[in-house]
């Protein structure tokens, strides 16, 4: 994590609230301020501004409820595991573009193999994987939804090149979000292909999505990263 | 159809084997290099278009455009009929990793392994696997091919599948590669090329298949612009 989302989240963890509110949503899932502020007695102010830091501080998901009297972002956890991390080695939040594009290259030679290798199914989970990683990304309202419906694979090359090249203050929870999404792709792998074949092509489209990456995958563990939870 | 046959589709064989391989078998075809072995297997999938039966054929010597390439040539448009979710071509060869080319792409387990998932979401009733002669070269002895080439066979029976194993023969040395395919599957058909004045002839021989009244005799076919036709009623002296 880089130093400025590490602030952001220990600021949004900090206080009295956070951890009730963490709690209710863990119970009742998806949540818009009002719940909040009715289950654990706080003000809807107070909890509508919690509730947004936790959300920029990637530790919340939102979405859009269209409810009376006015729309309402709802939310809920992204994992109900929380992990804070901070890396004081110097360099990290320069080369968060690099790491993107390392983990770009490695989806792509996935995606690129197993059409070779003729798995059709893959690639249509991997297509509806990318609109939860699109809802993800909170955009579920742009104009990429409608490419997605056309199954295009070019979308989700855009959507990883957005994780892979946005050097915003958000782009190591951004980075997260890639990271699971490819382990999700290798999940899908694995259950249409079995675990040797599914092995074999992270092991290959690692190969070579690192050349030229040796130092930047060594220095920051990206390989041990995928590896299965 | 028969319930329990699985027609081949093949013109002329179907009719000398009671309709087609005894359903949920695993069948055994060898041949020399050109006698038409991997047509066949192509064939028996694209009957199964006919029958509402999946197919999955997998590569091991060839790569997947080639095959789609080949078959063209005999009026099967395999890519729309992989589009169509009825037939999943899988090419091997993709998941090679470096320095394997002595030891072959992958064994029976990793073959069963694959599988056990993909004919979930396949839903096949038909497979091919060209060939069985390059999952052989995984092995360091006979031994150890003779057990795992069982143990998977015994694997393909228990499923709804009506598998056809591909193995190839070196001329002059035996019916098959290695010598032991015959006996572990339930039928044994296999293709020949003879000279005969200067010209080649194609013949085809059923010489095992269990629970079946099937003929004996060497059968000479022709591959026509469509593909494998077998002389039922003509056989070689």
């Amino acid at each position: 994590m880089e130093k400025n989302s590490f602030m952001k989240t220990i600021e949004a963890l900090a206080g009295n609230f956070a951890f009730p509110i963490l709690r209710t949503l863990n119970e009742k899932g998806w949540c818009i301020a009002s719940d909040i502020s009715k289950e654990i007695g706080i003000h809807i102010t107070t909890a509508s501004k919690h509730l947004s830091k936790l959300y920029e501080a990637g530790i919340l998901e939102r979405r859009l409820r269209d409810s009376k009297p006015r729309k309402a972002f709802e939310y809920r956890l992204l994992s109900p595991r929380i992990a804070v991390e901070l890396d004081l080695r110097e360099g990290g939040e320069e080369r968060e573009g690099e790491i993107g594009a390392f983990y770009l290259s490695l989806l792509e030679g996935i995606v690129e193999k197993t059409k070779k290798l003729g798995c059709p199914f893959v690639e249509e989970r991997i297509l509806s994987l990318g609109q939860e990683l699109e809802k993800a990304a909170g955009f579920s309202n742009t104009k990429s939804e409608t490419a997605f419906k056309e199954k295009d694979l070019k979308t989700i090359r855009q959507l990883a090149n957005f994780f892979a090249n946005e050097n915003s203050k958000e782009s190591s929870s951004r980075r997260k979000v890639f990271l699971q999404f490819l382990k999700e792709v290798l999940a899908v792998c694995r259950e249409e292909m079995g675990e040797v074949a599914s092995k074999r092509i992270l092991e290959l489209s690692l190969k070579e999505a690192s050349k030229g990456r040796e130092e930047l995958i060594e220095r920051f563990s990206l390989a041990k990263d995928l590896e299965k939870d | 159809m028969e319930k329990d046959r699985v027609p081949t589709g093949i013109p002329g064989l179907d009719k000398l084997i009671q309709g087609g391989f005894p359903r949920n078998s695993v069948n055994l075809i060898s041949g020399p290099a050109g006698s038409g072995k991997s047509l066949f297997g192509i064939q028996y999938l694209y009957a199964g278009r006919i029958f509402n039966e999946r197919g999955l054929f997998f590569v091991l010597e060839e790569n997947r455009s080639n095959v789609v390439r080949a078959m063209k040539n005999f009026g099967m448009d395999l890519q729309a009929y992989e589009g169509d979710g009825q037939l999943q071509l899988i090419d091997l060869g993709e998941i090679k990793l470096v320095n394997e080319e002595e030891k072959g792409i992958v064994g029976f387990q990793e073959l069963k392994d694959f599988l056990q998932s993909s004919l979930k979401t396949t839903r096949a009733r038909r497979l091919v696997i060209d060939s069985i002669s390059a999952i052989g070269l995984h092995y360091r002895s006979l031994e150890d091919l003779r057990e795992e080439m069982f143990t998977f066979i015994r694997f393909l029976r228990e499923r709804d599948l009506t598998s056809l194993l591909i193995t190839e023969s070196i001329e002059g040395m035996g019916l098959t590669r290695y010598g032991i395919e015959q006996f572990v599957a339930d039928s044994f058909i296999v293709l020949g090329l003879e000279e005969v004045k200067g010209e080649l002839r194609r013949t085809l021989t059923i010489r095992k298949m269990r629970f079946t009244k099937h003929d004996t005799g060497k059968h000479p076919f022709l591959i026509t612009p469509q593909g494998i036709e077998v002389s039922s009623n003509e056989k070689v002296v």
